[in-house]
């Protein structure tokens, strides 16, 4: 055990029981009093209060990271690492009781005002509560098997397969062969899709699978050769890319440099 | 007057919509027995798991729910299907989507049922979690300290057998997911080095491309394709079940897709034509 581990271990003993739920209670009670300070405070001051925290949240993963491992693969950081994955799981459970207190405040509001659509508003709230209660204090019975499985479910699905009907109509509509390009676009994709059906494997089927010059003229083959020698090099060129503007945008939020609605604007409201 | 174009590029929607219905319905009354080459990827994925040790748990990972359980669902029941001829113990994770977990859930007892399964003793179910990036930085030092309970009956995991002499994800022969979206991108960066075990992806049809470069590298062992990756699993297996019949339809929407495609670009020309003679 590190020295951080048994301070850690020494200052928060396990607890149990009605000592546990206590310090629960403690621990809601010190984040309600957090949030009210952190709202009192004036703008400028609350900016720096989070970009500090931000900044101290990302510190441990970078450190923990970069800091050297000892044999067993471990620095002094190393022990905390499962403790903070589940503090950011609640943190991403808090996410979705502010989405949830988004859906209430906005269509809360255009029942109580009768605003038009309002039905729509009034419909999705009950629905809300109802499968919240059903899942919470009913997991176990047919009533919450039956709205997942028979309700959302069949909902869930059904939206996704109206998708097939729309790709129909759009490359019926919009697939319009123009130019070069668009022509390689369709002949790549005409391959490459017929490559990965029966129909289209069986019209080249009389052909030998590998061993001879022939074999490359299989719709099969000509697909994989399609996907892994041009398409991943795309792939690879593209998430590279990709990774590069991560890195500098996970800098940016994390050093609090970020501009934009949810950062600089609001801070400087107050 | 403008022209209003040749025939062929005004047909109604309707009718492209009830083609394809009408096409999917007859493609799973009928289907069209056509054999299906198993892609390398696939065979590795099958062969991942066909040299599991018995000894050694499989990580079956899931993040899909009705939307996508087209393509998810026959793929994560052929891969649980081997699991259990084989007699591997293994772990379910869901990530992203919380219907993932009971939806996986489902198909585990179902699947269970019929290979004689213990909850426990054979196979198990971690549970759902929001966060993907801290709970596999976690599951890398300790899985039983990072997700502590199973879901289904919320108890501690080392009271478990099923998680005998599992720490972390070295103790891990394979890890497979079964995902609609780019979690991947999570498992190769913070978990793929970390352990020996086969990372195999089963990703919906139109993620597949993305993955080819992490299967080049060697960081993902196997792949399914969307439900032909199912279907040619299915055949790796020897068995013949919905997944195989599946493929048909599907063959033949992208076959009219084809079809669709081919009448819209005849009706532009034909249109230009009309207009280059009046």
């Amino acid at each position: 055990m590190n020295p951080i581990q048994s301070f850690l271990s020494r200052a928060f003993p396990a607890l149990h029981g009605g000592a546990l739920a206590g310090a629960v209670a403690g621990c809601v009670v010190a984040c309600v009093v957090a949030v009210l300070i952190l709202q009192a405070l004036p703008g400028k001051a609350r900016k720096a209060v989070i970009a500090a925290v931000t900044f101290v949240a990302g510190l441990f993963y970078a450190l923990e990271f970069f800091l050297p491992a000892n044999g067993q693969d471990e620095n002094i950081l190393t022990f905390a690492v499962p403790t903070v994955g589940n503090v950011t799981n609640v943190l991403g459970g808090m996410t979705l009781g502010l989405g949830v207190l988004s859906l209430i405040r906005i269509h809360g509001a255009n029942v109580v005002k009768v605003k038009s659509g309002w039905e729509n508003s009034a419909l999705l709230l009950t629905s809300m509560v109802v499968m919240a209660v059903a899942g919470i204090k009913f997991e176990q019975t047919l009533f919450y098997r039956s709205l997942f499985r028979d309700v959302l479910n069949s909902f869930d699905a059904a939206m996704f397969a109206v998708l097939a009907f729309f790709i129909v109509s759009a490359a019926y509509r919009a697939f319009r062969i123009k130019s070069a390009e668009a022509t390689l676009l369709m002949v790549a994709a005409l391959v490459v899709m017929l490559g990965q059906i029966p129909i289209g494997q069986y019209l080249t089927h009389w052909l030998p699978v590998k061993g001879s010059y022939l074999s490359l003229l299989r719709l099969d083959n000509i697909s994989n050769w399609l996907l892994t020698t041009v398409n991943a090099p795309a792939q690879r060129a593209i998430g590279f890319g990709l990774g590069i503007g991560g890195l500098a945008i996970a800098l940016r939020i994390w050093l609090s440099l970020e501009r934009g609605a949810y950062f600089e604007a609001k801070a400087d409201e107050s | 007057m403008s022209n209003p174009g040749h025939p062929l590029t005004r047909i109604n929607r309707h009718w492209l919509y009830g083609a394809l219905l009408a096409i999917v319905v007859i493609g799973l009354i009928v289907p069209i027995p056509l054999p299906l080459a198993v892609s390398p990827e696939a065979t590795r994925f099958y062969e991942a798991i066909e040299s599991a040790p018995k000894d050694k748990l499989v990580l079956v990972s899931t993040l899909w729910s009705a939307s996508t359980q087209g393509e998810n669902r026959p793929q994560t029941q052929v891969v649980l299907k081997h699991l259990m001829k084989r007699h591997i113990r293994f772990a379910l994770i869901a990530f992203g989507d919380a219907q993932s977990t009971t939806l996986a859930q489902e198909l585990a007892e179902e699947q269970a049922r019929i290979y004689k399964y213990e909850y426990g003793k054979d196979w198990i179910n971690l549970g759902f979690r929001q966060d993907i990036a801290g709970t596999l930085k976690g599951m890398v030092r300790d899985i039983n300290e990072t997700l502590k309970t199973d879901s289904v009956n919320r108890r501690p995991l080392a009271e478990y057998p099923v998680m005998a002499g599992v720490r972390n994800v070295k103790d891990l022969s394979v890890i497979a997911e079964f995902s609609a979206s780019g979690n991947y991108k999570s498992w190769v960066g913070l978990v793929v080095g970390s352990t020996n075990a086969a990372f195999c992806y089963a990703p919906t049809s139109v993620m597949a491309p993305e993955l080819y470069t992490y299967l080049d590298s060697g960081q993902i062992r196997g792949m399914l394709f969307g439900i032909k990756g199912a279907a040619e699993y299915e055949q790796l297996l020897g068995e013949k079940g919905f997944t195989t019949r599946a493929i048909t339809p599907v063959s033949l929407a992208l076959v009219l897709l084809f079809v669709l495609i081919g009448l819209g670009n005849y009706g532009m020309y034909a249109t230009k034509k009309m207009e280059g003679n009046s």
